[in-house]
C-alpha cells in the first residue's frame, strides 16, 4: 500500500513539474526588437567570398565581422544604421579589418589582442543621421561605448586609393576602440579632473585647434566631454610620430598629464601607443595593397 | 498539603512577577514616539517637521526640459512619460518623486506642525521660546500649503480664486478614526498661508533673539524670503519689494560667488564641487533642506531621461558662468545636457528652499509690475545679478524698454533656477505655453499646455483619494 502511495505522490509531483516546465517555455520567447542587429548564421552552402573571409578572420582573430543586418532605428527619430554595399564591405574587410587592424595587432601585441579585441565588428554604410557629426570621416556613431562590440561608419565611401583617408579611418578606429577600453576599465577621476570645469560641451566645434591645444585638448572635439578627451588623446598619439607628440605636450601641462595618463593606461595592458602609431603609418603608407 | 502550599506560593509569586512586569511595560510608550513634555521637545518636533523639495519633479513638466527616453532608467518610464505628457494616468508608484509622493510628504509636515501648534500651550517651558517654536511651525505649515496649493490648484487669480480648488486645509490634529476632508479654495488657502506667515513674522520680529539661526530652519530672513515669493505669486508687487528689502536688511545682499565655486571645481573635481555647492558656511542661501539625491535624479543625472531644452542651452552663452553646471549625457550624438547642482551618486544633498538670488530677481520683476513701474530700480537689480553671472559685460542698457527688462529678468530666472524646481510655478503664474515631444528630433508635438490650462492644476493623486474618498467628487476638471 505504501508503495502505491509513494508512486501516486511521485506521479503527481512529476505531472506538476511537467506542467511548470511547459508554462516556463511559453514565457521565454525572445523579443528580437531588443537587439540592434539581426545576426543570422548563414548556411555554408550560401556563403559568398566575404562570408568565407569573415569566417577566416573569426578563426584567426576571434572577431566576428558583421556586414549584413536590417537597418535599425537607434535612439530617437530617423537616426539609424544601415549596412554597406557588398563590394565595399568586401574591400573594406579585406584591407582595413584584416590587414590594417587585426593582423598588425595580433602580430605585434598578441597579449593585448587576445584580451582587448572586440568580439564583434559592425560595418556600416553611412553615418549616424540627423546629427552635426554626420560628415565626420570616421564617425563611430555612438555604439562604441561597449565592452565587446566596435563599429565604424562611412564604409560606402571606402576608397583604397585614398591613403590619407585610409590612415584617418584607421586612427579613428583606434579612437573608437579607446571608448571600449574606457567603458571596460574606466578612465577614472584622475583623468577627468585634469580639465574638469573647462569642457566646451556642445560648443566644441566653434573652437580652433590652436585654442583647443592651448586649453589642454589634443583637438577641439576632445573639449566636448571627458570621454572624448580620453579618446582624442589616444587618437593623437596614434596619429602623429612620437617627436611631434612630444613637441606638443611640452607646450601645455594638461596635455602632458593626459599623455602620461593615457600612455600608462595602455602600456599596463600591453600596448605601446607610439609603436602602434608606427604600425598604423607603416601599413597604410609603406605597404602595397 | 505541603505540595499544594508550594503550588500556591509559586503561583502567587509568578503572578506578582507578571503583574509587575506589565505595569512597567505599560509605563513605556508602545512605539517609542517622542513625548512632547517641554519647549525643547516642541522645538525638536518642529525641526523634524520640515518638508524637503519634494516638488522638484515639476521641472520635467516645464518648457526647460525635454524627454530623451533612451537615456532614462526603464523603471521610470511608466511614471514619468505620462506625467511629461500632462496625463493624469501615470503609474501609481510611491517609490519615486511624483505628485503622489509630494502630497503625502507635505501633509506629513502639516500633521507635525499642527501637533506642535495645538499642544504648545500644554507643555512646560519658556513662554517666549514656545511662541517662537509655534511661529516656526506656522511657517512650516504655511510653506507646505503654499506648495500643495500651487501644485494641485490653479494659480492665484482674484477673478476665480473663490471657486478654484486648492487642497484640504487641515489645521487641527485628527482625532477621529477616518475623517474626510473637503478641498478648500485657492482664496482660503492663500488666506490661511498669509495669516500663518504674518503671525510667524510678527513673533520673530518681537523676539528676534529667540528666532532660529540654523540655515536648515526658518530664520527671520528666510521668513521674509517666503513672504517675498508669496506676494510675487499673489501679485502684490509692493509687498514683494518690501519683503525683499527686509530680507536684504536682515542678511545682506550677497550673491553666489560662481568664480570661486568654479575654482574649487577645477582644483578638486566634481565630487567636491557638488558637495560644497550649497555649503551654508560659504554660500549665501537663506534656507536649505538636506535630502536624498534621488529627488533630482530625473532631471539632474545622465540617465534621468529629462534634459535641458536645447533652445535654453543655446541661451546659456559661453560667457555665462552657469554653463559650468551643464554636463553632457550619453554621447555627442545625443545632444543632451543636464544641470549638476547636486551629487550624481547615491547619498544626501543640500537643496535650496529660498535663496538670495530668487529674492533679488523677484524684486526686479516686482519693480516692473508696479502700477507705476520703476525701470531704473529693476535695471540696477538685474545688472547687479548679471555682473555675478557673466564673465563679460552683459549689462542691460538703460535704454531698454520695460518689456525688454522684464524679458531679461524672466530669462535669468529660467536659467538660474534650473534644477531647483521653481520653473513650473513660473509657467503657471506667467501663463507660459509648453510643448512637449516624445521624439525631440521630430516636428510632432505630443502634448501642448496652453496658458491657464486646466492641467496646470495637477490632479489629486490616487493615494490621496483612497485615503480621503470625498476627493473623488472634487477632482480637478479636465
Amino acid at each position: 500500500m505504501k508503495m502505491y502511495i509513494k508512486l501516486f505522490l511521485s506521479m503527481t509531483m512529476l505531472a506538476f513539474l511537467s506542467q511548470s516546465c511547459e508554462k516556463s517555455e511559453e514565457i521565454t520567447t525572445i523579443d528580437e526588437s531588443i537587439d540592434y542587429f539581426d545576426i543570422v548564421d548563414k548556411p555554408k552552402d550560401k556563403w559568398n567570398e566575404l562570408d568565407y573571409l569573415c569566417d577566416s578572420i573569426y578563426k584567426a582573430y576571434g572577431t566576428k565581422v558583421i556586414y549584413e543586418f536590417t537597418p535599425k532605428i537607434i535612439r530617437n527619430g530617423n537616426a539609424f544604421y544601415y549596412p554597406a554595399t557588398y563590394d565595399k564591405s568586401l574591400a573594406y574587410t579585406r584591407l582595413m579589418v584584416d590587414k590594417f587592424w587585426l593582423k598588425p595587432l595580433k602580430d605585434n601585441f598578441p597579449e593585448y589582442h587576445s584580451k582587448e579585441t572586440p568580439r564583434e565588428y559592425i560595418i556600416m554604410g553611412g553615418y549616424y543621421h540627423n546629427t552635426p557629426v554626420a560628415t565626420n570621416q570616421g564617425s563611430g556613431a555612438g555604439f562604441n561605448g561597449q565592452f565587446y562590440r566596435l563599429g565604424m561608419g562611412g564604409i560606402n565611401n571606402f576608397d583604397k586609393q585614398n591613403k590619407a583617408n585610409l590612415h584617418d579611418h584607421l586612427v579613428i578606429l583606434w579612437h573608437e576602440h579607446a571608448h571600449n577600453q574606457d567603458v571596460k576599465y574606466g578612465r577614472g577621476p584622475l583623468f577627468d579632473n585634469i580639465s574638469v570645469g573647462t569642457y566646451y560641451k556642445e560648443q566644441w566645434s566653434t573652437k580652433t585647434l590652436a585654442q583647443a591645444n592651448s586649453d589642454g585638448f589634443f583637438r577641439n572635439y576632445g573639449g566636448f566631454a571627458p570621454e572624448e578627451d580620453f579618446a582624442t588623446t589616444v587618437e593623437h598619439i596614434t596619429r602623429f610620430p612620437e617627436n611631434t607628440v612630444t613637441t606638443l605636450i611640452n607646450t601645455n601641462d594638461k596635455l602632458k598629464t593626459k599623455y602620461n595618463f593615457v600612455m600608462k593606461f595602455y602600456q599596463d595592458k600591453g600596448l605601446n601607443l607610439h609603436r602602434l602609431q608606427v604600425l598604423c603609418d607603416s601599413v597604410v603608407y609603406k605597404t602595397n595593397y | 498539603m505541603k505540595r499544594k502550599q508550594k503550588i500556591f506560593i509559586t503561583t502567587m509569586l509568578l503572578a506578582m512577577l507578571i503583574f509587575q512586569s506589565c505595569e512597567k511595560y505599560l509605563d513605556v510608550p508602545y512605539d517609542n514616539r517622542l513625548e512632547i513634555k517641554n519647549d525643547q521637545d516642541l522645538g525638536a518636533l518642529v525641526k523634524d517637521s520640515y518638508p524637503t523639495k519634494m516638488d522638484m519633479f515639476t521641472d520635467m513638466l516645464t518648457d526647460s526640459y525635454f524627454i530623451y527616453p533612451s537615456l532614462m532608467q526603464s523603471a521610470w518610464r511608466p511614471l514619468y512619460t505620462p506625467m511629461y505628457l500632462f496625463d493624469d494616468e501615470y503609474e501609481a508608484n510611491l517609490g519615486y518623486p511624483s505628485p503622489a509622493t509630494a502630497y503625502t510628504h507635505f501633509y506629513n509636515s502639516i500633521y507635525d506642525a499642527n501637533y506642535a501648534i495645538e499642544n504648545a500651550s500644554s507643555v512646560e517651558g519658556n513662554g517666549i521660546a514656545k511662541d517662537v517654536v509655534v511661529a516656526e511651525a506656522l511657517l512650516v505649515r504655511a510653506y507646505s500649503y503654499f506648495v500643495l496649493t500651487n501644485l494641485f490648484g490653479k494659480h492665484y487669480n482674484t477673478s476665480t480664486y473663490d471657486k478654484d480648488l486648492s487642497v484640504p486645509l487641515v489645521t487641527e490634529v485628527n482625532k477621529e478614526n477616518r475623517p474626510v476632508f473637503s478641498r478648500g479654495t485657492v482664496k482660503e488657502a492663500y488666506d490661511l498661508i498669509e495669516a500663518d506667515l504674518l503671525k510667524a513674522i510678527s513673533t520673530y520680529e518681537k523676539h528676534p533673539s529667540y528666532a532660529p539661526t540654523n540655515p536648515y530652519q526658518f530664520t527671520i530672513q528666510a521668513a521674509y524670503a517666503f513672504a517675498c515669493r508669496f506676494n510675487l505669486y499673489k501679485g502684490d508687487y509692493q509687498k514683494t519689494i518690501d519683503y525683499a528689502n527686509k530680507t536684504f536688511t536682515a542678511t545682506g545682499l550677497v550673491l553666489r560667488n560662481i568664480p570661486k565655486d568654479i575654482e574649487l571645481l577645477t582644483k578638486f573635481g566634481w565630487a567636491y564641487f557638488l558637495n560644497q555647492m550649497n555649503d551654508p558656511s560659504t554660500h549665501p542661501n537663506l534656507i536649505m533642506t538636506a535630502q536624498s539625491n534621488y529627488i533630482h535624479y530625473p532631471t539632474g543625472n545622465n540617465w534621468g531621461g529629462f534634459f535641458v531644452s536645447r533652445d535654453l542651452v543655446t541661451k546659456i552663452t559661453s560667457s555665462d558662468r552657469r554653463r559650468t553646471y551643464l554636463n553632457n549625457a550619453g554621447t555627442v550624438i545625443d545632444n543632451a545636457n543636464y544641470v549638476a547642482k547636486n551629487h550624481t551618486s547615491w547619498g544626501t544633498s543640500r537643496y535650496i528652499m529660498f535663496g538670495t538670488e530668487e529674492v533679488l530677481l523677484s524684486r526686479a520683476e516686482a519693480y516692473l509690475r508696479l502700477s507705476t513701474p520703476n525701470k531704473a530700480a529693476a535695471i540696477t537689480d538685474i545688472n547687479l545679478f548679471k555682473s555675478t553671472r557673466y564673465s563679460t559685460n552683459a549689462a542691460v542698457p538703460t535704454s531698454a524698454t520695460d518689456a525688454q527688462v522684464l524679458e531679461e529678468v524672466l530669462l535669468q530666472r529660467q536659467i538660474e533656477f534650473l534644477a531647483e524646481g521653481l520653473r513650473w510655478y513660473d509657467v503657471k503664474r506667467l501663463g507660459l505655453p509648453v510643448e512637449h515631444k516624445l521624439d525631440i528630433n521630430s516636428s510632432k508635438v505630443d502634448a501642448r499646455l496652453e496658458p491657464n490650462d486646466p492641467r496646470t492644476a495637477l490632479q489629486i493623486p490616487l493615494n490621496a483619494r483612497i485615503g480621503n474618498p470625498i476627493l473623488e467628487t472634487q477632482l480637478n476638471p479636465r
